[in-house]
């Protein structure tokens, strides 16, 4: 039953008390949640104290929540803010103030359908992805792992759409590249 | 933007390319968080949900309330002060008689003026009476959440310090208790105000902070124990690592034997 319902109306369940709308609502999220930050801040026991972070504050505010955004959207967004947040603490750039310049030559050998189930070419994969600029690594898991619209990303990014889908261009083009450089 | 320019153009083998890489990445990419802290947040959520929160606009009343019984005490204790009426034109052989009267009106009057004093049994009252409807009441909707600003407000001075994301600013402010007034009651200050039972684990830190803070050790190191007890597996924040490293210092001092517990996940 829970099962069904849209995230939105499992929050406002939470709000009117039901726990079990919230486990439901956890385990849906809490994977894509956890790997966007496990990604972004390298470090499992950061990624862990921002996660318990996030969803303690989405506990918190369980009583203001107005369903007027996706739920989805308001998770990654309390993240982004979360990160950014951490990042400043750490005197790292904040990830919005970042340009992210693309000098990664262009995709040459990789060839998808022959090396889809190579294991090797996951780990690969994973390690392209920690190597990417912070936005643009940004931009790639909240399409991959949140499943965000260009809209939604742009709208938590704070960027224009034009620029989260030259970001997300210039992060597959990375990705292949360093795929295809790859022995 | 240096990434608006020289985009390049996407081929339809290229789309191919990042369905397969996306698909990649899916199949792989399976890390979940560890069952522990599953089991801290869950038992947060359930937790907050014995207390439901009280909604917003209702949050101004205690505060209210406080301030009306504030205002009551202190008029009241004007009503039982003495009357200072000290004739200007009276005899210098009634002089000496009439010099006790102004001693006391000028105490009366010094009293009056210095807010201090008065202020912290005032406002413990007031809590008091402000707090024992809603005990009278025992209803389990009049019970302040756990996690309302408006609720925990030494808590909520830290939440200002410590979290510039943290919401309702305002309302912080609002509920800010006046402890400078109080200098010499700290402890009333700080028990007037302090938590329900059933806290989250974030404010609980807090109010250990501010109790340590405060040199109130013994409290300090009661509630970190309750905290211990009641979140065995909560991720220790970063920025409450130092207090809690400093707690068992002081708990291994005292001979506590404190079960050992890493703040590192």
């Amino acid at each position: 039953m829970l099962e069904q319902e849209s995230d939105e109306a499992l929050m406002l369940r939470y709000a009117a008390d039901d726990s079990t709308a919230f486990e439901c609502l956890y385990a849906r999220h809490k994977g894509p949640l956890y790997r966007y930050l496990l990604r972004q801040v390298h470090d499992k026991a950061l990624a862990e104290e921002l996660f318990q972070d996030i969803w303690l504050r989405i506990i918190a505010a369980r009583a203001r929540y107005q369903p007027s955004a996706r739920f989805r959207t308001f998770l990654y967004h309390l993240a982004h803010n979360r990160l950014i947040d951490q990042y400043r603490r750490s005197g790292r750039t904040p990830i919005q103030e970042q340009d992210c310049p693309d000098h990664s030559p262009a995709a040459r050998s990789w060839q998808p359908d022959v090396r889809v189930e190579n294991q090797q070419a996951a780990v690969r994969l994973l390690q392209q992805i920690e190597n990417l600029p912070d936005a643009q690594r940004e931009t790639f898991l909240l399409k991959e792992e949140a499943g965000l619209s260009l809209e939604d990303i742009a709208q938590i990014t704070q960027v224009n759409k034009e620029t989260v889908k030259s970001r997300l261009r210039y992060a597959m083009r990375r990705l292949r590249a360093g795929l295809g450089e790859s022995p | 933007m240096n990434d608006q320019r020289d985009q390049p153009k996407v081929t339809p083998l290229q789309d191919a390319d990042a369905a397969a890489l996306a698909a990649l990445y899916h199949a792989h990419a399976q890390e979940t968080p560890p069952a522990h802290l599953d089991e801290t947040i869950l038992s947060a959520a359930r937790a907050a949900t014995q207390q439901p929160a009280r909604p917003r606009s209702r949050r101004w009343l205690p505060a209210l309330g406080g301030l009306a019984a504030s205002v009551l005490v202190v008029m009241v204790s004007f009503q039982l002060l003495p009357p200072a009426n000290v004739d200007p034109d009276t005899p210098a052989v009634l002089a000496d008689h009439a010099q006790p009267a102004e001693h006391d009106a000028a105490e009366s009057k010094l009293a009056a003026q210095a807010p201090p004093p008065p202020a912290a049994p005032a406002r413990q009252q007031s809590l008091a009476t402000n707090q024992q409807p809603e005990s009278a009441a025992a209803s389990p909707s009049s019970q302040p959440s756990a996690i309302a600003p408006s609720d925990d407000p030494p808590a909520l001075m830290e939440r200002k310090r410590h979290s510039p994301l943290a919401p309702n600013s305002e309302e912080i402010t609002a509920a800010k208790p006046d402890l400078s007034s109080a200098p010499e009651q700290p402890n009333a200050a700080l028990d007037a105000v302090s938590p329900a039972p059933a806290q989250q684990p974030v404010p609980m830190l807090r109010e250990i902070e501010t109790l340590w803070r405060a040199h109130q050790t013994d409290q300090a190191l009661k509630r970190f124990a309750d905290f211990e007890q009641s979140y065995p597996n909560f991720v220790i924040p970063s920025e409450y690592r130092p207090l809690i490293a400093q707690l068992r210092q002081a708990q291994a001092a005292r001979g506590a034997n404190p079960p050992q517990r890493d703040t590192t996940p």
